[in-house]
């Protein structure tokens, strides 16, 4: 039985990571219609960025993740503004393979520069600590990860649904003419939303060098899952990208541990698969 | 047995009952129209006939066959067409292509399929713009395109929604007359028009829609003169008043 | 004016034959004939064309941008060499079977995800080569993540294998690509590929003229499946290994895609286009400064991919005919270059 409660929480600290790096996708997604091929590349910058500002400046994941948010903030209003900007008059598609285009150059600037060695911080103030619940092992890093992502994602949801900028950005997602009309900046939300997104993953990776090694490659899967997270949440729902990506950690984590850890990620997309076979439209995607 | 038949369809969405109970006939080789008031079911009566939409309650009877629910293709290769109120042409393909399309439905060989589609583009006139984007063309053209796609289908029933919307006068009097052509080949229609003048001389009865029920049914010279018709156009004040000048009429 | 369209089409089918005879002479050119490593490239130029063609069918003509087209591809190698490693037979009827089966199993598996649209159906095709590459990495009886490595065999048509020069290979890639191309440009000029791009144009006014969209996708599906299932098999017999990694995964299937979308999706010559940009720029820079990790050509490529779609997103297809409009429009706004030429 306790071992059906650790997979469980393992299961579920891995899912709020995802989320926030959900989130960040699925508002990209939701505002312009945009999938963003690189948002796992962004999570890799801001892991390296945290990773580098540890190794060099001995500066903990725990501040360094406002520079990594940063930077992929920046990295994403960039993005936007000379590749993503040029793509959304042609067709749909464009966007998708710029977005892919740009995951390769980062991926491979980032192997060129920092080679495919695994790295990880071993100093950190997190690192290696754990909480007992009884018999429960809740990893330090993990769980202050988690948490913050979950923080992280409410307040975007949060700005969403409550202030005006959310109310523009939602009108901008609904009918971008007609926001327009109403005298709001369209290109500049856009703007704004892939940095937001980039942002969102940043502060993940930024988190995440505590526990997890930093390499070129980290970032695929992550991007992967988000994508998986976000289509079965549905299109413009970031609660449903929420309630996606905690399941999906639970998934993983139960099948890798029931069936075999081979078959984690079959079970994950196979799932997408069964959603998706029943509400094209994702669990709450209008 | 009339070519089409429709008998009681409802259409119901969630609560709004768009199509209540329609029913009426269409003769072969005849021009029916079908008009009302924005809003009265013409265009939901028409996605019920052709398979868009499922019809909540009724029968679509098209030469002695159930079509009732059959999906848009299969309706489309038993011969009754439709063209769209907002002109869908297939943009990026040129006016020849597009009009190939429609004719590769009852002939695979492509020359042959060509000529048919040489046919048509000659009947709609619009022999000037063959290799022209159909997306470049002006709305009237594209309403031809669409017409002449439709017809080298080789339909037996054309049915046109708002064909007219959108044209000048004169390319409404070049339809009107390319519609008789096609009468004259044996094709029957079933148009929705609000520009009485187009289909009033032609048709060879009008049904009338308000608000998803049939409301009159008869030939044009009655149907203008129709107490409900001219209420549901122009409100309860002017029928009144015509009905009043029908007792001065009466007693004077 | 049906025979001037038939006029268009023989002047383009004699550029084809001359091309075609270019082709088939290339490899008695000296340089060629003693450069194994120019070999290679034109091969592998002749093998990506056919493959990113095959995908062309439902990906370009058709509209529906599939991301699993690596599934069927790496079925196909998988059915060559389970034929030879396995069976210790010639490839062929392995090579037959493996298309056979990637047909079947590409209709089977899409028929339900049409029903997506966008974003949805692409990730559907990401989500269906993650699980067949899993899944092939713990089948035994296809050595799982070992792989199959080929044994020596007697070199010639009948295994289709040798050792000591490619050209024979190049031969064989030929035959490949002129099977393929030939199959489209017959679908292109006839009912099913003017089906095709209806469907991608607008499917709901597609179907108001009698076209039946799930038939028709279902079809093109079948067909670049099998096609695609061939070009695996000939990635098989000539890399001599196959493993899930290398055939079922994500950037092969991207590879399909990419040299399409840079050629011109859609387009009768885009895939061949895009094969010859990509490839010789894949392989020189891996040879230049590839080496081990240092992914310069990747990030080349990547460049170019983001160049490209933000530029023309139809490619180079789309560049040439910009170009040609371009001096159409000259001559039509400016008689007076016209005089002068």
């Amino acid at each position: 039985m306790t071992t059906f409660f650790q997979v469980t929480i393992d299961g579920l600290l891995t899912g709020m990571v995802y989320a926030l790096v959900a989130s960040g996708l699925s508002l990209i997604w939701g505002v312009m219609d945009v999938l963003n091929f690189a948002h796992g590349e962004f999570l890799m910058v801001g892991m390296y960025v945290s990773y580098w500002l540890g190794f060099l400046m001995n500066i903990d994941p725990l501040i360094s993740w406002i520079a990594s948010g940063a930077f992929c903030f920046i990295i994403g209003v960039l993005t936007y503004k000379l590749i993503i900007q040029h793509c959304l008059s042609g067709p749909p598609l464009a966007a998708l393979l710029a977005t892919f285009g740009l995951s390769m150059i980062l991926k491979n600037v980032a192997l060129n520069r920092f080679s495919p060695n695994f790295r990880i911080l071993t100093h950190t103030i997190l690192g290696g600590k754990k909480i007992m619940l009884g018999e429960l092992i809740l990893p330090l890093p993990q769980l202050v990860t988690g948490i913050f992502a979950l923080i992280v994602v409410f307040i975007i949801y949060y700005i969403i649904k409550r202030t005006r900028l959310g109310w523009a950005i939602q009108a901008t997602a609904m009918d971008k003419e007609a926001a327009e009309l109403m005298g709001i900046r369209t290109n500049w939300i856009f703007g704004l939303v892939f940095g937001l997104g980039g942002a969102c993953v940043g502060i993940a990776g930024g988190l995440l060098p505590s526990s997890l090694a930093v390499h070129p490659e980290v970032g695929s899967l992550f991007g992967l899952i988000a994508f998986i997270a976000v289509a079965m949440g549905g299109f413009g729902s970031i609660p449903g990208a929420l309630l996606a990506a905690l399941f999906i950690g639970l998934i993983e984590a139960f099948g890798g541990f029931y069936i075999a850890p081979v078959f984690k990620y079959v079970v994950v997309f196979g799932l997408y698969l069964v959603v998706v076979m029943f509400r094209p439209k994702g669990l709450f995607g209008w | 047995m009339a070519l089409l038949e429709v008998k009681g369809i409802s259409k119901k969405f969630g609560s709004l009952l768009a199509n209540d109970n329609v029913s009426f006939d269409v003769e072969e080789g005849r021009i029916v129209g079908l008009i009302g008031p924005n809003g009265a079911g013409k265009t939901t009566l028409f996605d019920c006939i052709t398979g868009i939409y499922k019809a909540s309650k009724g029968k679509i009877i098209f030469s002695g066959k159930n079509i009732t629910n059959l999906p848009p293709y299969k309706v489309t290769h038993l011969g009754v067409v439709r063209t769209f109120q907002i002109v869908h042409t297939l943009k990026e393909m040129s006016v020849f292509d597009n009009i190939m399309i429609g004719a590769y439905l009852r002939e695979g060989n492509s020359e042959k399929a060509g000529k048919i589609a040489d046919d048509c583009l000659k009947a709609c006139f619009l022999l000037g713009f063959k290799d022209k984007r159909a997306g470049d063309l002006t709305i009237g053209l594209k309403k031809r395109l669409e017409l002449a796609r439709a017809l080298a289908t080789g339909p037996k029933l054309l049915m046109l929604d708002e064909c007219m919307a959108g044209l000048t006068s004169t390319e409404v009097k070049e339809s009107v007359e390319l519609i008789k052509n096609l009468k004259k080949r044996g094709i029957t229609f079933l148009i929705v028009e609000h520009i009485m003048e187009a289909i009033m001389p032609i048709a060879d009865k009008i049904v009338v829609l308000d608000g998803g029920i049939k409301i009159a049914e008869n030939k044009p010279d009655v149907i203008i003169r129709d107490e409900r018709v001219i209420e549901a156009y122009f409100g309860k004040k002017y029928s009144k008043r015509l009905q009043a000048k029908k007792e001065a009429n009466k007693h004077g | 004016m049906v025979i001037v369209k038939k006029r268009n089409f023989k002047k383009q089918d004699i550029y084809w034959y001359i091309f075609i005879g270019i082709l088939i002479l290339i490899p008695l050119i000296p340089k060629v004939a003693g450069n194994t490593f120019i070999q290679h490239v034109l091969i592998l130029i002749l093998l990506y064309a056919s493959m990113s063609q095959a995908w062309n069918i439902i990906g370009g003509y058709c509209g529906q941008v599939s991301f699993g087209h690596s599934v069927f591809f790496g079925i196909g190698a998988y059915g060559a060499a389970m034929a030879v490693v396995k069976y210790g037979m010639v490839p062929w009827l392995g090579v037959l079977v493996g298309a056979v089966t990637a047909s079947i199993v590409a209709i089977l598996i899409s028929y339900p995800c049409f029903k997506l649209k966008g974003h949805y159906f692409a990730i559907a095709t990401f989500a269906i080569v993650e699980i067949f590459n899993r899944l092939f990495m713990v089948w035994d009886w296809v050595e799982g993540a070992l792989g199959l490595d080929y044994p020596l065999v007697e070199e010639g048509w009948k295994n289709f294998m040798w050792y000591e020069t490619k050209i024979h290979y190049y031969y064989g890639a030929l035959i490949l690509f002129v099977i393929i191309f030939s199959v489209v440009r017959y679908i292109e000029q006839n009912r099913f590929g003017f089906y095709l791009k209806a469907v991608r144009e607008d499917q709901e006014t597609a179907e108001s003229t009698g076209i039946n969209s799930t038939l028709v996708k279902l079809m093109a599906m079948g067909i670049s499946a099998f096609l695609a299932a061939l070009c695996g098999a000939f990635f098989a017999q000539y890399s001599l290994r196959v493993a899930p990694p290398m055939v079922i995964c994500l950037s092969m299937s991207m590879t399909f895609v990419l040299v399409t979308i840079l050629g011109g999706a859609g387009t009768f010559f885009g895939p061949l286009l895009g094969a010859m940009i990509l490839i010789p720029l894949q392989e020189y820079t891996r040879v230049l400064w590839g080496g081990l990790g240092s992914g310069i050509d990747l990030i080349l490529f990547g460049f170019l991919i983001v160049l490209i779609m933000v530029r023309q997103p139809k490619g180079i297809m789309g560049l040439i005919n910009e170009f040609l409009n371009y001096k159409k429009n000259r001559k039509q706004n400016f008689p007076e270059s016209q005089v002068k030429e």
